[in-house]
């Protein structure tokens, strides 16, 4: 068989060519001063779903650590779609799928980073530990409208140990927004 | 499908390595983002009804008998 008869079956799509990485330039990766705070206008829920959409990632498909975190990101995408619909039980499940798929990424890329080059030039916002713990503030409300304040309570004190974690490595004015929302959610206790 | 290189350096390496096929430009990344790149290479195949049957995550070397296996494997699946 020959490549005509091969490519009338099927495509072949190659993204980047070994051969050429040395004829371009690398970009310098982005750093930021130690406490560096990145404002809502950089990095935001937003940014992080636009990077990620595409090709739906399905857990039995996925495969590699960046294939957990865009099927986490894609579940939480939509997990707040149902939440703001109020559909409570459908949301739980999407959120909680979120969070299997991120500490599946966690087990090998455990620090957030602000920027995560993926490939040269390329950057993806990679805060696995910040979504998990912006998850679990919304699993708690999730909990709380069905009832369920066990898991509420649960998932306050897991969602700050995630948020201390990513606090660590990055910090963002997100984070303190969750951590406001923490804190709320205690005082409702 | 290249991502950042300039298109002249594209047409060197096209003539050095006597590419046969086409390359295309993706600017600003969004085919790349879309099918979740993020190594390269990464090669996907695609059959006639636009689905991606299979994908390869490192660089693949054509001529080896893993890689006849796998075309030959998949043409005949979607025979």
């Amino acid at each position: 068989m020959d490549l005509k008869e091969i490519l009338v079956l099927i495509s072949i799509l190659i993204f980047g060519f070994s051969g050429m990485r040395c004829a371009t330039s690398k970009e310098e990766s982005k750093t930021f001063p130690k406490n560096y705070v990145h404002p809502l206008t950089e990095i935001n829920l937003e940014k992080v779903f636009s990077e990620n959409r595409g090709l739906k990632i399905l857990e039995e498909n996925a495969t590699k650590v960046h294939d957990y975190y865009r099927g986490g990101v894609q579940d939480k995408e939509e997990g707040e779609r149902l939440l703001k619909e109020s559909r409570w039980e459908e949301a739980r499940k999407h959120f909680e799928k979120s969070n299997r798929f991120l500490r599946v990424v966690l087990k090998y890329l455990p620090e957030d980073e602000a920027y995560r080059t993926v490939y040269e030039g390329q950057t993806v916002i990679f805060l696995p530990n910040l979504l998990i713990a912006d998850n679990t503030l919304k699993l708690v409300s999730v909990y709380r409208n069905l009832k369920n304040l066990d898991m509420a309570t649960q998932a306050i004190a897991e969602g700050q140990r995630y948020l201390a974690e990513s606090q660590k490595s990055v910090k963002t004015e997100w984070a303190v927004q969750i951590k406001k929302g923490f804190e709320e959610e205690l005082a409702r206790k | 499908m290249a991502t950042k290189e300039k298109e002249k350096d594209l047409k060197k390496y096209k003539d050095e390595y006597k590419v046969s096929s086409p390359i295309l430009i993706d600017e600003n990344a969004s085919a790349a983002n879309a099918y979740g790149v993020w190594n390269r290479p990464e090669t996907f195949f695609i059959n006639r009804e636009g689905k991606i049957i299979a994908r390869a995550l490192r660089e693949i070397d054509w001529t080896s008998n893993n890689m006849k296996d796998l075309i030959q494997y998949l043409l005949k699946e979607k025979k």
